[in-house]
């Protein structure tokens, strides 16, 4: 109820419009790649509120200045490793003509988590981010469209972009949302709960297995595999890691705030 | 609960949980890599307030778990039993076990100290943390223990053990019981612990 309270701060009331820069993304069920044992195959997604855009380095440049332990400058080690934020040491983050309104990268979870606490929102969680990434350009379900598919395993397919687009400029899902596929891997609050096994020592050689086409193709569903190197993404990095290609967007709840009194 | 006894703790507390959590905890002197950077509030098996910066000055052998846990929990729990037993008394006197819950919403401030005395536990200075669940999934995160709910009532997790010294900086860490317990040991020995 605490995390409830503190996450809440500006949801709007059930039905009301987003807030500005967030779309609405109704409520689904989205089946995962990995189900355990006697568990249901989908799971069921509460409508929640997304970021229309992933954050940009401009928005994530004012951040840092109001709080400046978050800067590349004071972060401790503990909460980024030594490519954080590097794109910032040559290109002017809040520049627009540079990179201002490309999605910021190189952002550790703990940046990213605290950015969207500090919007009085949240990172999305991992159901929460796949059920709104399955979208395509015209439904809430682009799972079983086959052109949709084949478009991002084409992403997946190739090398990191050396530059990345503006947000802006990015192709727009039955949200709403811009740019879920094709630009940068997008950071979600419980990416721990991804690999757990008796023991976690298991994790790097899983990650170089998962990373293998062949592997993921033994596994399961090819057409899958998107899903399969996201699941491996987030497996194998760390909550300080970050990465060139690895960005984030926030969300919200819905739901108006519980009043505390009658 | 004993928060009447400790009403004026709770005040300074509660003052210091209201300013904002840029300066929450005192973590000046702490080294860059002392994982008590992290601010984040818990409550211990007797109900009491702290951050995690309180918890630096001491060694620290921390797991998470929980209490409802039947599977590998009492065997991360014996193996820290026997880790503590077989260390010199100096170090044995220093280092604490802390034990932080995966399950919030059971395991209460009270059940952690229930459970502490219904497993013989409860002489051995062991420190129980109970945290909202947001706090839990960032202490996780930072040691690198990943966790998920298996259905209504177990949680599949790491089994890490990790070797904190007194100023929270990461010593050692035990991948899974697998592991040769007498790398922790080996760990704990190299740690400079002031013997009085």
């Amino acid at each position: 109820m605490a995390l409830a309270a503190a996450l809440a701060i500006p949801a709007p009331a059930s039905g009301v419009e987003p807030p500005d820069g967030m779309v609405r993304v109704g409520a689904g069920a989205y089946t995962p790649l990995f189900t355990d044992a006697g568990a249901a195959a989908a799971i069921s997604v509460r409508a929640f509120n997304l970021d229309r855009y992933p954050v940009t380095n401009a928005e994530f440049a004012v951040f840092t200045r109001a709080e400046p332990r978050w800067s590349p400058e004071s972060i401790k080690p503990v909460f980024a490793d030594a490519a954080y934020l590097e794109q910032w040491r040559s290109h002017d983050p809040s520049d627009p003509d540079d990179i201002g309104h490309q999605p910021v990268t190189n952002v550790s979870w703990f940046a990213a988590r605290a950015y969207c606490k500090a919007q009085g929102k949240r990172l999305p969680s991992l159901d929460e981010w796949e059920h709104a990434a399955s979208a395509s350009e015209d439904s809430p379900n682009g799972t079983d469209n086959a052109a949709f598919r084949s478009r991002i395993l084409e992403w997946y397919s190739k090398p990191a972009i050396t530059r990345l687009p503006d947000v802006e400029d990015t192709w727009r899902n039955h949200w709403g949302a811009y740019g879920m596929h094709g630009v940068v891997w997008e950071l979600v609050d419980d990416f721990n709960t991804a690999l757990v096994s008796g023991e976690s020592r298991g994790d790097a050689a899983l990650e170089n297995k998962l990373y293998c086409g062949a592997g993921a193709a033994a596994a399961v569903d090819p057409s899958d595999y998107a899903a399969f190197m996201r699941y491996a993404m987030r497996s194998s990095y760390e909550a300080k890691s970050t990465l060139r290609s690895l960005g984030f967007r926030c969300a919200a709840d819905v739901e108006p705030m519980e009043k505390e009194s009658p | 609960m004993r928060t009447h006894q400790i009403a004026g703790l709770t005040c300074v507390l509660a003052f210091l949980i209201s300013l904002p959590a840029t300066i929450l905890a005192d973590t000046t002197g702490l080294p860059d890599n002392s994982i008590y950077h992290l601010d984040s509030e818990w409550r211990d098996q007797e109900g009491q307030a702290l951050t995690l910066s309180e918890l630096a000055g001491r060694p620290r052998l921390l797991s998470f778990v929980y209490t409802y846990c039947e599977h590998t929990c009492p065997m991360i729990v014996a193996r820290l039993e026997m880790v503590t037993d077989t260390i010199p008394e100096p170090v044995r006197n220093q280092l604490q076990v802390t034990l932080v819950s995966l399950d919030p919403e059971r395991d209460t401030p009270e059940r952690l100290k229930t459970w502490l005395q219904e497993k013989g536990l409860d002489g051995r200075d062991w420190l129980m943390l109970h945290g909202d669940p947001d706090e839990v999934l960032g202490f996780a995160a930072m040691l690198g223990v990943r966790y998920r709910p298996m259905g209504e009532r177990d949680i599949a997790h790491s089994n890490m053990i990790t070797l904190l010294d007194a100023q929270g900086v990461v010593r050692y860490q035990s991948k899974g019981l697998g592991d040769d317990p007498a790398e922790i040991n080996d760990a704990i020995e190299s740690l400079e612990v002031p013997t009085d």
